[in-house]
């Protein structure tokens, strides 16, 4: 189980991470395209010089957009039992993390405005050794994806 | 440990730091005016140039640079005596309610709270000017990291002793409620004597008894300094730029006999200056090897560890037996050699705070300190048992790698230095193409045989070393220790409690996945992990499970 989590995020996420990533594309390419609409303007560069801005920003939106959230959501798997949380993560390096539940020192949910356009939230999970996160859960799962673990993190400190 | 108080002083109520503040601080200030003023002034002086001293009308060229000076010193002496009354004036500090209260700050204004619970370690340095003043700097840590803001300056020696030996039994106290009440009458002037009668009351004499584990001997000191890996680094250093310039000494004795001028002086006189420049830089490091570490004392206490050094700024550490995470015992190549190494431990320095606001995380930098800078490897486990007695019992027997990942580890060596050997002989190429007026491609390929012949020894001691570094990595676990070993010409053992680690973590790269090898990592509180790559995938499924097992 700890090599092979089960449980998936909600399918609504991917939608999240390609908007964002959006967002940052759009960005990057209008802050690469100032030099090059600058130099149009001033009759150094022709038209087709605009195309190269443009082509930057097909790259993104293909690479960041369409193709890398697919393959974060469908690599990504979690799953909670009673002593630990495992999680499967990552696009070409695949990370393998577990948590005992006694390290647990607290865990929250999050939300920013993408995210709760979409209904969905993040669970944080604190320990000593930084924070591990479950991204992409619709609100009343997350909620009570906390509730559970710091329930189970109760019974876990009263065994040990 | 705590001199004894030249006068009582009651530590609850507002303290003022010592009027050598005022000295110190102009002293400190002065220091960088002077060299500023120094780069400016001898700009003119040395040009001969006058128009910058124009302003003042009169007299001859040396009577206007000195009466400028003159009034530009006494400007700034004012002004920085100013500053450093009116900040003397603001610094008040006080030990009470549970906790360190800091106000200071002419400008910027800071009152600071720190709740002594939280205080990870009192740190007391002196600096050469605050050493002339006999005050100290008491620095105080939490686990938040307080970056200077957790600083009082100029605390006369004893009273920053006495305030640290008082932070600590309150904190103590604090930990032990039930055999140590809540010494509320305490917080009253007491002086040091009291203080030991107090804990030997309560049992925890040995909190505040000295009992020194080690006191390094000027012997070792230089060893320390000598065996120091900077030192073998610089060494290959120059052998190798040595080599290098030697080729092409002879090089271009044997091919241009045009250019004698240029082998024959400028070359030696670049070799002279590489070598003195080298040489110079290793004496250094050494001398700061020393300096540093003059006079290191660690002493063992109950729950902390002491540890004083330094010749210069002598700085005292105070650490936390249970806020450490990791130990560290590693060895350069010369020590590896005569059997010596430094052992270190890193402490925990991060701590999230259960807040309802959600902004958790307060993240510290890596508390990396050494323990011991020079101990023989057959004393380590004396040591470690002694001062740490909670580290005991790690693994000693470690598993080798799997077979593929030596290729893996070669490659890896080679394929990093190729850019800088391609990079040299390019740049070597340019040059030489230039003086000699052939043309770069011609003499590349002139020189091709050279070039390989010279490029190769760098890359095969690249491969060696990377072979040498998949020998030299183990893991492995038993029920309380993970254990790594790493290093291809020293070598380092790390080990980590499990119930210090936080989350345990696999990673797998594409390249990594078609050789079934992963990276075996995790965290501790103290943000530094032993991480080893290329542990065989299984090996690394099974530290997953062993990093849940009950115990």
């Amino acid at each position: 189980m700890r090599i092979a989590p089960t449980e998936k995020l909600n399918k609504r996420v991917v939608h999240a991470w390609r908007f964002t990533a959006l967002i940052i594309s759009l960005i990057v390419s209008i802050f690469c395209a100032i030099p090059f609409v600058v130099l149009f303007m001033l009759d150094v560069f022709t038209a087709g010089y605009l195309l190269m801005p443009a082509g930057l920003f097909a790259l993104l939106f293909i690479v960041f957009v369409i193709i890398l959230p697919q393959i974060r959501y469908t690599r990504f798997r979690y799953y909670i039992s009673d002593d630990e949380i495992s999680i499967k993560k990552g696009i070409l390096v695949i990370t393998y993390t577990v948590v005992p539940m006694i390290k647990i020192q607290y865990t929250d949910t999050k939300h920013g405005p993408v995210m709760r356009t979409l209904r969905l939230a993040a669970v944080n999970i604190m320990t000593a050794g930084g924070t591990v996160e479950i991204p992409g859960l619709p609100f009343a799962d997350a909620e009570a994806m906390r509730d559970r673990i710091t329930e189970l993190v109760k019974t876990v400190k009263e065994n040990v | 440990m705590s001199e004894y108080l030249r006068e009582p002083i009651d530590i609850s109520q507002p303290q003022r730091v010592s009027n050598a503040y005022i000295g110190v601080f102009l002293i400190r200030n002065l220091r960088a005016w002077i060299i500023v003023f120094l780069i400016y002034a001898a700009g003119p002086i040395l040009q001969g140039d006058n128009s910058a001293y124009a302003i003042v009308p009169i007299g001859p060229y040396p009577i206007r640079i000195i009466s400028i000076m003159l009034v530009a010193i006494t400007l700034i002496v004012l002004l920085t005596l100013l500053f450093s009354f009116l900040s003397y004036r603001r610094i008040r500090w006080q030990v009470s309610g549970g906790e360190v209260h800091i106000k200071k700050g002419i400008l910027r204004r800071v009152d600071k709270r720190i709740p002594i619970a939280k205080i990870q370690s009192v740190d007391i340095s002196e600096s050469l000017t605050e050493r002339i003043f006999k005050v100290a700097t008491v620095k105080i840590d939490t686990a938040g990291g307080e970056g200077d803001d957790g600083k009082i300056p100029c605390i006369r020696k004893d009273v920053s002793s006495y305030m640290r030996d008082r932070i600590f039994a309150i904190k103590n106290a604090e930990a032990e409620p039930t055999q140590n009440p809540a010494p509320d009458g305490l917080s009253a002037a007491c002086s040091v004597p009291q203080m030991h009668a107090q804990a030997m009351n309560t049992g925890t004499a040995q909190v505040l008894l000295p009992n020194v584990v080690y006191r390094m001997p000027l012997k070792n000191l230089i060893l320390t300094g000598l065996s120091n890996s900077k030192a073998l680094l610089i060494a290959l250093i120059i052998l190798g730029g040595l080599s290098q310039f030697a080729d092409i000494f002879f090089k271009t004795v044997a091919y241009e006999s045009a250019y004698t001028f240029l082998s024959t002086i400028a070359i030696p006189g670049l070799i002279a200056i590489v070598v003195a420049f080298f040489f110079a830089s290793w004496f250094i490091s050494v001398l700061g090897v020393l300096i540093s570490n003059f006079g290191f004392t660690v002493r063992n206490e109950a729950s902390k560890i002491e540890i004083e050094r330094g010749l210069i700024d002598h700085k005292t550490i105070s650490i936390e037996k249970n806020r450490i995470q990791e130990v560290r015992i590693s060895q350069g190549l010369i020590r590896r050699i005569i059997g010596y190494a430094e052992i270190s431990v890193t402490t925990a320095t991060l701590k999230v705070q259960a807040q309802s606001g959600g902004k958790g995380a307060n993240e510290g930098v890596l508390g990396l300190t050494v323990l011991h800078p020079f101990i023989s490897m057959n004393e380590v486990d004396f040591f470690l048992k002694t001062v740490l007695p909670d580290f005991d019992g790690r693994p000693r027997e470690f598993n080798a790698l799997p077979r593929r990942a030596d290729f893996r580890s070669i490659r890896r060596y080679v394929l990093w230095m190729f850019p800088f050997v391609l990079i040299a002989w390019l740049s070597i190429s340019f040059i030489f193409s230039a003086i000699t007026g052939t043309h770069v491609v011609n003499y590349v390929s002139e020189h091709l045989l050279l070039i390989i012949l010279t490029s190769l020894p760098v890359l095969i001691f690249m491969g060696i070393t990377g072979h040498l570094s998949y020998r030299g990595k183990g893991v492995s676990v038993n029920d309380r220790f993970l254990s790594v070993r790493t290093g291809a010409w020293g070598r380092k053992y790390s080990f980590v409690p499990r119930r210090k680690i936080q989350t345990a973590r696999i990673s797998v790269n594409p390249f990594q996945a078609h050789a079934r090898l992963a990276t075996l990592a995790g965290t501790t509180g103290a943000h530094a992990f032993p991480s080893l790559r290329d542990v065989d995938f299984e090996y690394g499924a099974q530290y997953l499970e062993w990093s849940v097992l009950k115990t």
